[in-house]
């Protein structure tokens, strides 16, 4: 088995933290524009309901 | 009701999984550096994600400035969104290489930053002309006159990518010279240089699919708005 330095194994710290937030980055915008989607899909808002009028409206 | 597109499911599907395979080659396949001419020899591997992260970012920017471009020659609702979604977009390749930069360089260099580099300054520059164009549309009221003043930011910040680009060329005070293009000073290992492309197609399969899910919910964002103001008026006017 390959015995590694510890001058070899230098900076491995920094490679974990830089491809965390790397990965991690992605990830939150991943899930703010699933959060957006599921807040458009959610909205009443949709084009249906926003262009015909309730059938009460209009009522007193 | 907005449908998120099958084939920008698919593209983001290929490049996570691009992405773990870049990694997973990165970290077992890529040979090792020499440890006697490098201070932390597994942060080199940084490289992998960082560079892919940089180009990608160069997309993004090119975006942002097509979409500034377009609204001044037409004025037309998807050049408005091709500057949303390249602006995000560049913030967050344009954050990724500002903060993984950085800590490769605590590493190797044992400074974060070099003050006096024209690549990082540069590069720092763009993102922060990013983050100003995010924090822009998200603080101020959405009109004709506000879209001008960010399209014209994102207009003439793009001069900054191509003094970026050949930043180290010109003028390479610290920071790494070109590696992908071969030449005598590159000599880049093929193993690393075929990971790091892998690397560069996955983040690209990401950056379209984001693209692409990002325009729809603009668009969709968008219609509500309208609709949302239809219903004002129509409840208004009773």
């Amino acid at each position: 088995m390959k015995c590694m330095g510890a001058n070899e194994l230098a900076g491995e710290t920094h490679l974990i933290v830089a491809y965390a937030i790397l990965i991690g980055s992605l990830a939150l915008y991943a899930n703010w524009l699933w959060s957006r989607y599921r807040n458009v899909a959610n909205s009443p808002a949709s084009t249906l309901e926003a262009r015909t009028p309730h059938p009460r409206d209009g009522e007193e | 009701m907005v449908r998120i597109p099958a084939h920008a499911t698919a593209l983001l599907t290929l490049g996570s999984v691009g992405l773990v395979a870049t990694i997973f080659l990165g970290i077992t396949w890529a040979p090792d550096v020499n440890p006697s001419q490098w201070r932390a020899p597994a942060a080199y591997r940084i490289i992998f994600l960082h560079v892919p992260f940089a180009w990608t970012s160069f997309l993004a920017f090119s975006m942002l400035f097509w979409g500034s471009l377009r609204w001044y020659l037409r004025r037309t609702e998807r050049s408005w969104r091709l500057v949303q979604s390249g602006s995000d977009l560049g913030l967050l390749f344009g954050f990724g290489v500002i903060t993984s930069g950085p800590i490769w360089g605590m590493a190797e260099w044992g400074v974060p930053w070099d003050w006096a580099d024209l690549r990082l300054n540069t590069f720092a520059l763009l993102t922060a002309l990013a983050l100003f164009i995010v924090m822009a549309r998200r603080s101020q009221p959405d009109h004709d006159s506000t879209r001008d003043t960010i399209a014209a930011v994102g207009l003439f910040g793009f001069i900054l990518v191509p003094i970026t680009a050949v930043a180290t060329t010109i003028y390479q005070k610290r920071h790494p010279g070109v590696v992908i293009i071969e030449s005598e000073e590159s000599g880049l290992d093929p193993a690393i240089r075929t990971v790091m492309l892998l690397g560069f197609v996955s983040v690209t399969l990401l950056f379209i699919g984001f693209s692409i899910i990002s325009d729809k919910l603009y668009s969709a964002e968008a219609e509500i708005e309208l609709n949302l103001k239809a219903l004002d008026e129509m409840h208004g006017g009773e």
